[in-house]
């Protein structure tokens, strides 16, 4: 009886951690925006950057992305409304529908990183382990998510003492490994977390040299976040479309 | 017989110690890479406390521009086709050659955010009708925007609106002649998720010119776009004194990775006809190269005439670098039932170096129902199947 009633005990503080670990970095009383730089390195040694600057309404789940370099690409944008997401094509004048799952710009990262966290309420505990990530002592969650609208069906986070997910390890439902992410160090705003570097390892695209495979690697630098409030037509279509220009 | 057994027992063992010995290695290679990765653990950045977050305007940053900005392109293609009309591959083949170049130039003045005007101007030189100076300079868009404290975004002038959710059919683009007149659109982005008035002049009678604005020149346009749950939903109309009115409802999902989309429309001019669409598009890329894949395909109920009421369907695809090479490949097929005519074409692009692109397509046209009005708009022979093949040199400044 004792046995049962520990295990609910820590099964209740695992799911609180979870919801902790969500709070942290969810922005709901304010907008958030902030300067992202993305470098990709591919496996075959090639390079490529993109900035971009990200506005955020947690409250609403809005988001709206719009790349400032390379300058052939500026005005380029992603708007993301509710469960959404709208890509402006500006040679074809039209919108199109697209997946928050979609790589950003075919780096490792993908759309749904813009967004904040929702893992208590995505995803069930499968179990919990004690390890030690370099210097912090993190708690290991094995989650399997209960929705489909996800990235990943699986995923297993580290989470250090101060409720911060450190290292993130994203599955198949086959249970492969798809893609590693580290965060080592975060910027705190307000009461409030934003990553301030992640860097991420995709499994699925690497190139084998000499018997050893060498992965791409996408690092995202964030910088100079704010929380000043945005204007509401910020986060529409209209203005998706009006800042997009094209030379033919 | 017993060394027969012994050797397929010492298979087994082999194999399972290979077998095992493989698992150690990966598994070390792994180990080896995972530390490697969480080595980044070690002495990691402290996290930082911004006690006072900074006060930069990213919208502004984004929307900053120089105040005026020239570019454009030349494009110069020379090639030629050959195709029959009546029995395709029998009969005498018509033939023709001839290159031209096309100039675009765009500006776009932005005095402030507030403000901007846009132009893309284009002209042409036919080189193959011995014209050797170039022609009229047309313009392709000329509009200005004037932004209204993010409230309301006024465009006038000559621009390009897609309306409807079709690709291959466009029953629902009421604005499609939007290019060919000048309008005055009016955006109120906060307003559901967002609502658009439109008036569209059009000259209809430029045979016979006037000089006053006439009322049947004149189309009003409005649509309310409102995203609830995961659906968008579209509903808009036009009146025109000549054409009648038309009405669209339209819906857009994802499911599973793929758009789906339908579109219905309700046209009246003393009598009410429909016209309806369903359809969807998949786009695949894969992720190491540059390769993307999409799909297209789309149903389409024609019932704007009563007594020959149509039903069609489309399909196109398109891959860009082939397995990595510098080919795209692209396949287009529209289809009346009823009238048994449709448009086929399938086209190949090789660009082996910058700025030069091979174009080699194979137009097949069939039946008497033409379902694709541009169609023909990019070869040099109008028939019924042809073989063409361009040289095309762009350059962008």
């Amino acid at each position: 009886m004792g046995c049962i009633l520990f295990s609910a005990f820590a099964a209740d503080s695992d799911r609180e951690i979870l919801r902790k670990v969500d709070e942290l970095v969810n922005f709901e009383e304010s907008d958030l925006a902030a300067e992202y730089t993305i470098v990709k390195k591919d496996p075959n040694g090639s390079a490529s950057t993109t900035v971009a600057a990200m506005f955020r309404r947690d409250k609403s789940e809005q988001f709206l992305i719009l790349i400032l370099q390379p300058s052939a690409d500026k005005g380029k944008g992603y708007l993301k409304l509710g469960k959404n997401l709208w890509l402006y094509d500006p040679v074809g004048k039209c919108f199109t529908f697209t997946s928050a799952k979609e790589r950003f710009e075919n780096s490792g990262f993908r759309l749904s990183d813009f967004t904040g966290s929702d893992y208590a309420k995505n995803y069930d505990i499968v179990s919990v382990t004690e390890e030690k990530l370099g210097k912090f002592n993190c708690k290991v969650f094995d989650l399997k998510a209960n929705t489909n609208s996800v990235s990943f069906p699986r995923e297993k986070i580290w989470v250090s003492e101060d409720n911060l997910v450190r290292k993130i390890e994203d599955y198949s439902l086959s249970n492969q490994l798809m893609r590693s992410s580290a965060i080592p160090s975060y910027q705190q705003v307000n009461s409030r977390w934003i990553p301030a570097t992640i860097m991420i390892q995709d499994h699925m695209v690497f190139r084998e040299v000499e018997g050893k495979k060498i992965y791409e690697r996408t690092t995202v630098t964030i910088k100079d976040p704010s929380l000043n409030k945005q204007p509401d037509s910020l986060y529409t279509k209209e203005y998706l479309e009006r800042i997009n220009r094209t030379n033919g | 017989m017993a060394d027969r057994k012994n050797f397929r027992l010492l298979k087994l063992w082999l194999s399972l110690i290979f077998f095992l010995c493989g698992l150690v290695l990966s598994a070390e290679e792994g180990n080896e890479l995972q530390e490697a990765f969480d080595s980044i653990f070690e002495d990691p950045q402290e996290d930082v406390v911004i006690e006072k977050p900074v006060d930069i305007d990213y919208k502004q940053q984004a929307e900053k521009s120089d105040k005026v900005r020239i570019g454009g392109y030349l494009l110069m293609r020379g090639g030629g086709g050959i195709g029959w009309d009546e029995k395709p591959l029998q009969s005498k083949p018509e033939k023709e050659a001839g290159a031209y170049s096309k100039a675009y130039v765009t500006f776009d003045i932005t005095p402030d955010p507030t403000l901007q005007l846009f132009g893309k101007l284009q002209t042409e030189l036919e080189s193959d009708k011995g014209n050797d100076t170039w022609g009229d300079i047309e313009a392709d868009e000329l509009w200005c925007d004037y932004n209204l404290k993010d409230m309301a975004f006024f465009r006038f002038g000559k621009c390009y609106m897609k309306w409807g959710q079709g690709r291959l059919f466009r029953p629902g683009d009421f604005m499609d002649d939007c290019e060919d007149g000048t309008s005055l659109r009016a955006s109120f982005p906060n307003m559901l998720d967002g609502v658009s008035l439109v008036i569209l002049y059009k000259n209809r009678h430029k045979s016979n010119p006037v000089k006053k604005l006439r009322r049947d020149d004149l189309t009003y346009a409005g649509k309310v776009d409102k995203t609830i749950g995961d659906i968008n939903f579209t509903f808009a109309a036009t009146s025109n004194r000549e054409d009648g009115q038309r009405f669209l409802g339209s819906i857009k999902t994802v499911v599973f990775g793929t758009d789906f989309l339908a579109d219905g429309i309700i046209n009246y001019d003393g009598e009410t006809t429909y016209e309806a669409l369903a359809g969807f598009y998949k786009e695949w890329s894969k992720p190491n190269e540059s390769q993307r894949i999409k799909l297209y395909g789309e149903y389409y109920f024609d019932g704007r005439d009563k007594n020959e009421l149509d039903n069609c369907f489309g399909l196109a695809t398109s891959v860009d670098n082939l397995f990595g090479s510098p080919v795209g490949f692209g396949l287009k097929w529209l289809h009346s039932m009823q009238t048994e005519s449709g448009q086929f074409i399938a086209g190949l692009t090789i660009s082996p170096w910058k700025h030069i692109k091979f174009r080699f397509a194979v137009p097949w046209n069939y039946g008497d129902k033409e379902l694709d009005k541009d169609f023909y708009e990019e070869f040099p022979i109008k028939t019924k199947l042809g073989f063409t093949l361009f040289i095309e040199l762009t350059s962008k400044f």
